[in-house]
């Protein structure tokens, strides 16, 4: 039998968890242990791995579902979707969607969200310490008549009809908690790397729309023109105090007019 | 800064539970540090960041766990590219993963599994070794490890085809006792004929861990303290490997830094103690 045959056995093995006849022509079990047992070592190693590097990224979904369902969850996710990354930590970049799919999990409507909120977490953790303009450079530059901002690679706006940040502040608490959080309101959040840690800020709708734009590239003019009629001037001196405070921006290009 | 002279070279793993209290640049007792190499090909945050600070004040060396050497398919190019961007980074003194199998290219396993001890595993991994070295451009060190499950058609013994591989392809032996402990109890072997069986002259780096009892099997879990079995075969092999470097390695249940820092200077201590006489020749 050639080495790819062997290891194909092996695998298959390891995964279906049973032992036909000819694998016991090949393999031998460790100490006192039963091929069958034997194999059932490597394969609580490898769903326990991958289990473990989703409940890592998905610590407030593993709260809401509680270990069991959770790890049943996650059995499934790792039936349908085995890794082919080298590092653990790439794991999981379908379990959202997978959530809205699952049987028992999608009648969860805030899931879908909250699972997308600790993803974006986790990236916005891997982007690099930010070197952010200075606030009060930022707040000279703002008198322009109008600019495009360039933001800091770990900033993010999110949005859900959901309190999932409400929801996922409570993740290290007692299970029964859960009952007590009103978690059926509308969130927009801005998420940003400030040094190494990852904050969160509660934002208005109209502010998360006005950032939203600017980050894809519009102009602050453009990214206000369409809520005029809601933007006082002091309105509009909170927002940039609320970008300068934040650091989250690395560069103002102004503009001519 | 670390304290300790580079003459007892006892390391420790870097780990992310250790990050903010080794940010503050303490003095430890630590020579070296080891950093799973995975978990900083990707990282453009914080992981890579501190490995960087670290580097600053100790030698690196890169441990990896899913270079899948002894895959008949051959070694992925996008890890090794990655990989050496990394060693070009850190510029680690030592760069060494497993002498296993990992799974498929379509499929990670993410386990370090066992590979038969045949000639066609010798053929594949000098074949996968060569391309790695000649890929990376400096020498590969490969680690011995625990086995649940052997292979019923073999052609030689675990300490043999260790030695196999390393002569024949050049590579370089991590030397794990606590995988040398695990396998003797699961596989029933004297650990010490192994050890004396291992070509001590082809050994660049040495492994201490702990493993979990499981009734029927020893199992390599990394997360408690080290035996005294495994003690015992340090206090063995003191005088064979006190100019290598050593690490004390711990992966999971990671205690507080200090603690496994006096597991650092028992290392120390008990190398300090053995005799220069039965030192082996130079690392490879």
């Amino acid at each position: 039998m050639k080495l790819t045959e062997v290891q194909s056995l092996f695998k298959s093995s390891l995964l279906a968890l049973h032992t036909a006849s000819a694998t016991s022509d090949v393999f031998r079990p460790a100490g006192s242990l039963t091929l069958q047992e034997a194999f059932a070592v490597y394969h609580r190693s490898y769903l326990a791995r991958l289990s473990d590097a989703l409940g890592e990224s998905f610590e407030a979904v593993w709260w809401v579902l509680g270990d069991d369902l959770f790890r049943s969850v996650c059995r499934d996710y790792i039936h349908e979707f085995p890794s082919s990354s080298y590092h653990l930590q790439d794991y999981g970049a379908r379990f959202t969607d997978f959530l809205t799919r699952h049987h028992d999990t999608k009648e969860i409507l805030f899931l879908h969200d909250l699972a997308r909120f600790e993803w974006l977490i986790k990236e916005l953790g891997n982007t690099p310490t930010p070197q952010p303009l200075p606030a009060e450079q930022f707040q000279d530059l703002v008198k322009a008549d109008d600019f495009k901002i360039h933001f800091i690679e770990g900033m993010s706006v999110f949005e859900s009809p959901y309190a999932v940040y409400d929801i996922w502040r409570q993740r290290k608490e007692p299970a029964y908690h859960f009952d007590d959080i009103n978690w059926h309101r509308p969130e927009s959040l801005l998420i940003y790397k400030k040094q190494k840690k990852i904050y969160v800020q509660r934002v208005e709708p109209l502010e998360a729309q006005v950032l939203e734009d600017l980050k894809e590239g519009r102009s602050m003019s453009e990214a206000m023109a369409g809520f005029s009629a809601h933007l006082t001037p002091d309105r509009i001196s909170a927002f940039y105090q609320l970008i300068a405070g934040a650091g989250i921006v690395e560069d103002v290009l102004i503009l001519e007019t | 800064m670390h304290a300790t002279s580079f003459t007892h070279k006892v390391g420790l793993g870097l780990r992310t539970p250790h990050y903010n209290y080794l940010e503050q640049r303490p003095q430890t007792e630590v020579a070296w540090f080891e950093a799973q190499s995975e978990t900083y090909l990707d990282s453009r945050g914080r992981p890579i960041e501190m490995l960087q600070l670290i580097r600053q004040d100790y030698p690196v060396a890169l441990h990896g766990v899913s270079m899948n050497i002894g895959n008949p398919e051959g070694v992925r190019l996008d890890y090794l590219q990655k990989l050496r961007d990394l060693i070009e980074r850190v510029d680690p003194f030592i760069v060494s993963d497993h002498m296993c199998w990992t799974g498929s290219a379509e499929m990670n396993l993410h386990d370090l599994l066992p590979l038969p001890f045949t000639d066609d595993s010798v053929a594949t991994l000098v074949n996968n070794i060569d391309a790695v070295q000649n890929f990376l451009r400096r020498p590969l060190i490969l680690e011995n490890v625990s086995t649940y499950i052997s292979y019923r058609r073999s052609d030689m013994n675990e300490w043999d085809f260790v030695s196999e591989v390393s002569r024949r392809s050049g590579c370089g032996i991590l030397l794990d006792l606590n995988n040398v402990h695990i396998n003797s109890h699961n596989h029933g072997f004297d650990p010490r004929y192994y050890l004396n069986h291992i070509p001590m002259d082809r050994v660049a780096q040495v492994h201490v861990a702990g493993a979990s009892d499981y009734g029927g099997f020893l199992f390599d879990t990394h997360s408690t303290e080290i035996s005294s079995e495994v003690w015992d075969l340090f206090k063995m092999m003191a005088p064979q490997i006190r100019h290598l470097p050593i690490l004390i390695e711990r992966d999971d249940d990671i205690p507080d830094f200090h603690e496994l820092e006096v597991e650092v200077m028992k290392a120390v201590f008990i190398l300090e103690n053995s005799y220069e006489a039965d030192r082996s020749t130079e690392s490879v």
